[in-house]
């Protein structure tokens, strides 16, 4: 039986602290606990004071800039310039929306010349609803979003009820588009189902439906309780469920903790399952629902009530009418019948009617012989009674055919919600001894981690039940949001630091799902503190935050030094990683944005937002395309990236190839390779080679009539740039070659020409510039 | 859990937990000179991203490598590591403990019987016929063990030399530092079949932080071998070398404004290689012309071999072709990982891999390509001589058993040896990082001096300073050259 590869890096760290810790101290763990409090990711967050006199100030743009120079100048190292206009408006479009800019979009920013364009820039593209669906992804990364729920391992098939996933996927992408403040954001996934009133409420407001739905966010571990009832399963899914949370919103590995009190981290054992039952009353192992169990009708039970009541006189009415229909069709049948008896001889007649009408099985010799000498005669075919039916018959089954049209119109379905709530009265949980079910040992109270706890919060001072709820996963979101303790200061710096990281290419700390004492050290504790508190401040909004890093001298940097002096350091030698950020970093576009760039350069791009994913097809050898016959609309296998439908392992070929992760758990970064699959599948991939077509639509469309024009355009429309004179002149040859080569085919001049065009086309895909930002 | 470690062990857990100190004291301490040692951080000079054959430290042995990876852990003691002891004590506690604490199993004998084969007389299980029959070519070192007991983390060490993301492969290594006789495929081919994923992933043939060139590159066993080799509309002759050559002017333009990414230069070769390709993988792969006695040869006929055996047989016309390392990755997911039902579940994976394994070497052998390639048959870790269950053998890191033929190891050989129970290597053992030292000692590289700059640390697959790995002279028909 597959099962999906996990990839964390953190099992492996588990097994590293079974096999090589250092032997465990009596009472070493208290004591470390009490030490750990003082580790830098779990003290108090507090704003540390912006430095002063770091270094010249004629770069010093935010205060990102002087921590961030302050420690270049300590290394001999400097800010490189800023990035030119063109290449700085394609990296925020970029980094804000997932898109390419537009020439128009571009020539707006690059002709504005009042002192705040760059900043008005930033405005417009954080209120582009293109923002939702750029950072929502990076959100769905972190939380491991699929559109299924069972697991991923065949080409064959999707296992389980997947149904209406995308419900979560529309939550997050409005809530970074409102700008949803993190606390209330992250309340609603832990507990939107103890923030509703949705089991009392007459009528769901989409609020309503969309905070059920924010609770997806427990639902994205395998969950292959449907089809294998074993209990393994349904633990296997309640620990991967811990794994997610504890990667991407505690930045720490709790795995370890699982079986043994964690040797890296200050985790007892006990704290990971007074966490884990903050999460058994909705996830009761003696209760268990299945996901399709599990699953809320989209409408709330009067509605629903109301519609099944209604639907079912809808349904009887139908019934009606489809009798009276039967009726007319039978008395034409009957008169039909009677018609022909009367070819049979007088004597028989009865006895035929009689044959005929019995079972096959029940007739006597004597009617089987009837039965088979007259039974073709007798027998009234479709076509025959169709032909019998008189004009009025007609128009009477015509009408009646109409009504039953329009009623089946008014029947109403409803969708699905994939949340989940308490699902009874919370069960004791147990700490699992060496994280077997099979061995469970002294039950645990609900908790939280000790190393981030005191007094003031411990669960019994956040935790209010709700009617029908034990209120277990609120407390652990007042837990993680409560402005001024230890588990909101290293909730804040996760997202901070994944913010950093999504806008310089690294994090602060460069293990973006682990902040914990085994992740990497950060380069910049005292920035990313004081990013951390300015989030916090600023209403745990991400947009204050994205815009604060984005007007920094060090965002807007140049990724290339040049014309260094020979006095200069060499920043190489001192800082060959570039780590310190004395440049920015020339980053290679995600595997969905590669996509999205092409159907925004070829301007068939469909910006439909929302809704049930793009239908995908999987071949036996794993080649992924769309699902032409379940498209559910021409246009859309141009939608953006974001809404085709999200499996573990097999993505869209295109996107395979260009490192979309497989989905085995939170996803905090991604991988950038450069392999031969990639430049394969970009010369030649049918998706590829389709959008270069149509991006030569578009500038023979939209440029004049001479080559050097189209060349001006399609360089600008792909790489937000002019082309220069020796770019220019070999696109010339390049157009001219193929011209002639398709006129010699026998292509006319016209053909010739846009057939050319798109071979330049195809060659600007295919230039890693268009992979990059710079 | 007890977790006793040898003290190089620990040396070599400093290294992989992160902690920094011990690499940073020690990176001052490594020469720079060796052949391949070149600067390539300090001055604005770049690392080598290309494929051109290169000659490594001394001659070598094997031209090729082909590493048939059994992921999930084959048991050694139902396969080719013999224990009468634990055939006559089955059912006794003899204080092995289980796993992950689990509660404490009796021994559990193997069901299944072992005869002597070939001249060499090395014993084989009845479940390996077939690499019973090539017995005389074999290396089989008894006394393999690792340093993680996990599925995600040992084939990681077996294949990064660490318990860490991000590091390159041995493959890598191989092209990085010979680069490949053949210019038209890749220097390393993976042949994975995207159900045989192990639990790493692709980890496991990644470039880490050398040149992404020299990542592995997935071939399917399945439909074409290549994705997206050919293009999917009908274009005209000639017309995909003028786009290449545009698109490897305004690459090369771009990839000279960024001297350090590397992975620009990678492109580069990337497209260069992409069009080669198009000539080169299908003709190179194309089964259809082989005869009918290899394709039996291989078990192509019969559905329970045809899988493994056109991945094999793939591994062998890739080695024809002149490609330096291949890598197969079987399916399914980890399919010796029998932590139960071993004796109805370990004949069928045999069943699988044994026919089309033994083929390749004789099929090698037979062609004379066996002396200038060295096939080596490993899992990630072995299994316990206890059950598990009652029915199967959980995880051992302690004990396993490698195969290996050809590239002038000696053959008909047998090296090592594990405990009474085969629980324990015990005599002459062999740590997964002394074989990689092996392997790359075989095609010309000494361990210790193919090393690469990476961010101002001197980075080697081994890392010998610190885990002490060395070549094991004992399997080499030749002598250890430096």
């Amino acid at each position: 039986m597959a099962r999906v590869p996990l990839l964390a890096a953190a099992l492996l760290l588990c097994w590293l602290s079974v096999l090589y810790a250092a032997e465990p101290s009596e009472n070493g763990r208290t004591e470390s606990t009490a030490n750990a409090r003082g580790f830098w990711a779990f003290r108090h967050l507090t704003s540390p004071r912006v430095p002063r006199e770091v270094g010249p100030t004629d770069r010093l743009r935010t205060p990102i800039d002087a921590f961030i120079l302050r420690t270049l100048v300590r290394n001999g190292l400097s800010f490189s310039p800023d990035a030119a206009p063109n290449q700085l408006v394609r990296r925020v479009h970029f980094d804000l929306t997932g898109l390419p800019p537009t020439p128009t979009q571009a020539r707006t920013y690059l002709t504005d010349t009042a002192p705040d364009a760059y900043e008005r820039l930033i405005d417009r593209l954080l209120s582009s609803p293109h923002f939702g669906e750029r950072w929502g992804r990076h959100w769905l990364d972190v939380v491991g979003y699929t559109d299924l729920v069972s697991y991923d391992g065949d080409t064959t098939g999707i296992f389980g009820f997947i149904t209406d996933r995308w419900r979560f996927r529309d939550y997050v992408i409005d809530g970074f588009n409102a700008d949803k403040p993190y606390d209330r954001f992250l309340a609603e996934q832990l507990a939107g189902d103890e923030i509703v009133d949705w089991r009392n409420a007459t009528a769901y407001t989409p609020e309503i439906v969309a905070t059920l739905a924010a609770t997806g966010f427990w639902r994205n571990a395998e969950d292959r309780s449907e089809s294998a009832k074993e209990l393994e399963y349904k633990w296997s899914f309640l620990h991967n469920t811990m794994q997610t949370f504890g990667t991407g919103v505690l930045g720490l590995t709790l795995r370890c903790a699982r079986c043994h009190d964690h040797k890296h981290e200050p985790i007892p054992q006990q704290d990971y399952y007074r966490l884990l039952s903050l999460i058994t009353p909705a996830f009761n192992i003696k209760n268990w629902k299945d996901p399709k169990q599990r699953a809320i009708p989209s409408i709330s039970a009067a509605q629903k009530k109301a519609q099944d009541s209604a639907n079912a006189s809808i349904t009887g009415q139908i019934a009606e009418q489809e009798k009276k229909i039967t009726a007319v069709r039978a008395f034409r049948k009957q008169q039909l019948l009677e018609d022909r008896l009367k070819s049979i001889p007088e004597p028989i007649r009865v006895d035929t009617r009689a044959a005929v009408a019995a079972a096959p099985k029940a007739r006597n010799p004597v009617q089987a012989y009837l039965a088979e000498k007259f039974g073709a005669t007798l027998t009234i075919k479709k076509e025959d009674l169709e032909k019998a039916l008189t004009p009025k018959d007609r128009s009477a089954i015509g009408r009646r055919q109409q009504k039953i049209s329009a009623l089946k119109r008014q029947i109403k379905s409803h969708g699905w919600i994939q949340a989940i709530y308490d699902v009874g009265p919370p069960p004791a949980t147990h700490l699992l001894e060496r994280g077997e079910f099979k061995t469970p040992g002294p039950e645990v109270k609900p908790g939280f981690l000790s190393v981030l706890s005191d007094k003031s919060t411990a669960f019994s001072s956040l935790v209010k039940p709700v009617a029908g709820s034990s209120g277990r996963r609120s407390a652990l979101a007042r837990w993680l949001t409560t402005r001024g303790t230890p588990a909101a200061g290293l909730a804040a710096r996760v997202v901070a630091n994944r913010t950093w990281q999504h806008l310089t290419g690294l994090g602060i700390v460069s293990t973006s799902e682990n902040l914990g004492m085994s992740g990497n050290a950060p380069t910049h504790p005292d920035l990313l503190n004081w990013l951390a508190a300015e989030y916090v401040s600023n209403g745990w909004r991400i947009k204050p935050l994205i815009k604060m890093i984005m007007m920094s001298t060090t965002y807007r940097q140049a990724s290339r030094r040049e014309g260094r002096t020979p006095a200069e350091p060499n920043p190489l030698a001192i800082d060959p990683e570039n780590r310190l950020l004395w440049r920015a970093r020339l980053r290679r576009l995600e595997s969905e944005v590669i996509r999205d760039a092409m159907l925004a350069t070829s301007d068939r791009f469909n910006a439909t937002m929302g809704g049930q994913p793009v239908p995908l097809k999987y071949r036996r050898d794993g080649v992924a395309s769309f699902d032409t016959d379940k498209l559910p609309a021409a246009g859309s296998p141009w939608r953006r990236s974001v809404y085709l439908f999200q499996r573990r392992v097999y993505h869209l070929t295109m996107q395979g190839v260009f490192d979309q992760p497989t989905v085995a758990g939170s996803v905090c970064r991604r991988n950038a390779s450069a392999v031969a699959l990639q430049s394969l599948s970009m010369l030649n991939d049918g998706l590829a080679l389709e959008q270069a077509e149509q991006f030569a639509h578009r500038v023979w469309h939209q440029a004049g009539r001479s080559p050097d024009e189209w060349i001006r355009l399609a360089f600008l429309i792909a790489l937000t740039r002019q082309p220069d004179e020796q770019e220019t002149r070999w696109s010339a040859e390049l157009l001219q070659q193929h011209t002639t080569r398709y006129r010699k085919n026998g292509s006319t001049d016209d053909e010739a020409a846009r057939k050319a065009l798109m071979h330049l086309c195809r060659v600007l895909f295919n230039s890693s510039e268009f992979l990059y930002v710079e | 859990m007890e977790c006793p470690l040898a003290p190089h062990s620990r040396r070599l857990f400093l290294q992989r937990s992160g902690l920094g100190f011990g690499s940073l004291a020690l990176a001052s301490l490594l020469d720079q000179d060796g052949l391949l040692s070149e600067p390539t951080v300090a001055a604005e000079s770049k690392p080598r991203v290309d494929l051109l054959p290169r000659r490594g430290h001394f001659p070598a042995r094997a031209k090729s490598v082909i590493m048939l990876f059994q992921s999930g852990a084959p048991s050694q003691m139902d396969l080719f590591d013999p224990k009468p002891a634990l055939q006559r004590q089955h059912g006794k506690d003899v204080g092995i403990d289980s796993l992950q604490g689990r509660a404490r199993e009796p021994l559990m004998a193997s069901p299944f019987s072992f005869r002597p084969r070939g001249e060499s007389g090395i014993e084989f299980s009845e479940l390996v016929p077939h690499l019973g029959s090539v017995a005389d070519d074999l290396c089989v070192i008894r006394s393999m063990y690792t340093f993680d007991p996990c599925h995600a983390g040992a084939p990681l060490i077996f294949l990064t030399g660490k318990l860490a993301f991000g590091r390159p492969t041995l493959g890598s290594w191989v092209g990085y530092a010979l680069g490949t006789e053949n210019q038209n495929l890749p220097s390393y081919v993976v042949l994975h079949d995207i159900e045989g994923h192990n639990t790493a992933g692709a980890a496991l043939w990644d470039n880490g932080w050398l040149p992404a060139l020299y990542r592995g590159t997935e071939f399917r066993p399945k439909g074409s071998p290549v994705l997206n080799l050919r293009a999917a509309r009908k274009l005209p002759a000639g017309a995909d070398g003028d786009d290449l050559r545009l698109i490897g002017r305004l690459n090369q333009k771009y990839a000279d404004r960024f001297p350090q990414a590397t992975d620009l230069e990678t492109r580069i070769r990337n497209y260069e290689l992409a069009a080669r390709m198009q000539l080169a993988a299908e003709k190179n792969l194309d089964l259809s012309t082989e005869t009918a006695t290899t394709k039996k040869l291989y078990g192509l006929e019969n559905p329970a071999t045809a899988e493994y055996g056109t991945q094999c047989l793939m591994a062998r016309r890739l080695v024809e072709a002149g490609v330096r390392f291949i890598q197969i990755m079987n399916k399914p997911h980890n399919p010796w990982d029998h932590h139960s039902n071993l004796r109805t579940r370990l004949p069928q994976t045999c069943l699988a891999t044994d026919q089309p394994s033994a083929a390749l070497i004789s099929d090698l052998k037979q062609r004379g390509l066996l002396e200038d390639t060295l096939v080596v048959w490993v899992g990630e870790f072995g299994r316990l001589p206890t059950s598990q269950g009652g029915t199967g053998r959980d995880h051992n890191m302690h004990a396993f058993t490698a195969l290996a033929a050809g590239g002038g190891l000696k053959h008909g050989h047998i090296h090592g040896a594990t405990d009474e129970f085969g629980h324990r290597a015990e005599v002459d053992q062999v740590s997964v990082l002394d074989l990689l030292a092996t392997i790359l000692h075989q095609v010309g590289l000494d361990h210790t001096r193919l090393t690469y700059k990476h961010n101002n640390l001197e980075e080697s697959l081994t890392d010998a300073r610190t885990t002490d790995a060395a070549v094991v002279g004992e399997l080499l028909q030749g002598p250890v050259l430096a």
